[in-house]
């Protein structure tokens, strides 16, 4: 009997909560850190669904990481960041979970930087990548581009009580989809975006640290 | 140790009852097929996290029905609908599953005029509400969202031939409210044969929605 509950525990669990770990546990952190009186914090994820990218880590080896979420905070006069991510581990097991340690980085002008723009950040999203097509070759129509594997980017700010959070996708990003694809009604406004440069520094500075993390 | 083993099994069985009004409407499809029936133009109709409490017969005063399938067809030369809907029982205690007792409708010149243009169907793709705002000397193009859409899916089938085409009720609006943004798709969108199907089903559930009568499948 106890093999069975155990077997209909495992199952439950699996049903209601194998998505966004990265993302629910960065929001608990989150919480956690606001509570010991942190107020500067950016929050950055990432997310393919059905998909995932190669990435060599020091500590896990060769992984495919299906999504994550970095947190940069300041306490004590340092910045910090930590990971949360899903990912198939080098043996192919699927569905597995990481937390880094918290990591020093050198990031202070960006939260500086965030925390002075969060007004601008709030008023300019990052918008859809929308195309202009003529279907009957008559009246022009404009369409949503969606990618069958987008990646799917979520950039959140948080200070003192304001708080701002941005969902938009890797191609929302691109001028065009293919070499003579239409192009992006949005691009030219969206790479002007607050959000956009904030999202470049983001990519940046977790790009050189990732494979440094200790988890 | 057996009161821990039904509570999950309860929590389990939670989880998976969502499915039960397409699995209805395959079953009503199917029990068409088996009498000869092979065409049929389905109206679906969703709103989404809104209800609208109704009088509904058979089932009572005050439903709250969330999602609603109409199935038009035709028996011996003569145009009917059957109904199936997703609803809350008057007292709020559960949700089910109704399917309405066949109801003798005028369908056609819907089926007339759906069956003529099938390839103009296939064509007729709706676009979303996308608005366009100024944006320093440049401008920003965004897709209309709202907090409680209305989905709608118009699907045909004739013999072999299948088709669908889904839209929300905001793409056929010229503006977003009163003066507000105006949706760059309106004429494209009231020019398809999609926008004209969608009228004219609209038109005849109106007429005789509430004559339909449902039996449930639970017992209060």
């Amino acid at each position: 009997m106890t093999r069975i509950v155990f077997i209909l525990v495992l199952c439950f669990s699996c049903l209601c909560g194998q998505a966004q770990f990265s993302r629910d546990t960065a929001y608990r952190q989150i919480k956690k850190l606001q509570s010991e009186g942190v107020d500067t914090i950016i929050r950055y994820g990432k997310i393919v669904p059905m998909y995932g990218w190669i990435e060599q880590s020091k500590q896990l080896g060769e992984i495919v990481v299906q999504e994550y979420t970095f947190v940069f905070y300041q306490t004590k006069g340092e910045t910090y960041l930590m990971r949360f991510m899903t990912y198939s581990d080098s043996a192919g097991i699927m569905g597995r979970t990481a937390v880094s340690k918290p990591m020093k980085v050198d990031a202070e002008l960006m939260l500086k930087w965030a925390a002075d723009n969060i007004t601008t950040i709030i008023k300019q999203p990052i918008c859809s990548h929308i195309i202009k097509q003529k279907p009957d070759g008559v009246n022009t129509v404009y369409d949503i581009y969606y990618p069958s594997h987008t990646e799917g980017i979520n950039i959140g700010v948080l200070v003192g009580k304001e708080q701002v959070g941005h969902d938009f996708t890797f191609e929302d990003c691109q001028y065009n989809y293919s070499d003579n694809g239409p192009e992006n009604l949005n691009y030219s406004y969206n790479i002007q975006t607050s959000t956009y440069k904030l999202y470049l520094i983001l990519q940046a500075i977790t790009q050189s640290v990732q494979n440094e993390l200790k988890y | 140790m057996q009161k821990i083993l039904i509570g999950i099994l309860c929590l389990l069985s939670f989880s998976s009852y969502s499915q039960d009004l397409a699995d209805k409407v395959k079953s009503e499809i199917e029990s068409f097929h088996r009498r000869g029936i092979d065409t049929t133009i389905i109206f679906f109709v969703a709103f989404v996290h809104t209800g609208f409490p109704r009088k509904v017969k058979g089932l009572g005063d005050t439903i709250m029905i969330f999602d609603s399938d109409y199935i038009f067809y035709k028996e011996n030369g003569k145009g009917m609908l059957i109904a199936c809907i997703d609803y809350v029982s008057e007292d709020g205690t559960y949700t089910d599953i109704a399917v309405s007792k066949p109801f003798p409708v005028n369908c056609d010149s819907l089926f007339d005029y759906s069956l003529k243009r099938l390839d103009d169907f296939d064509r007729g793709y709706v676009f979303p509400f996308v608005y366009r705002i100024p944006w320093e000397n440049d401008s920003v193009y965004i897709p209309l969202k709202t907090s409680h859409p209305s989905n709608f899916d118009v699907a045909i089938s004739a013999g072999t031939y299948h088709s669908s085409q889904s839209f929300k009720g905001d793409d056929f609006d010229t503006n977003a409210y009163t003066n507000g943004p105006r949706n760059l798709n309106y004429p494209h969108n009231i020019s398809t044969v999609t926008y004209k199907l969608y009228n004219m089903l609209q038109e005849t559930v109106d007429k005789v929605r509430d004559e339909l009568f449902f039996v449930g499948t639970k017992k209060k």
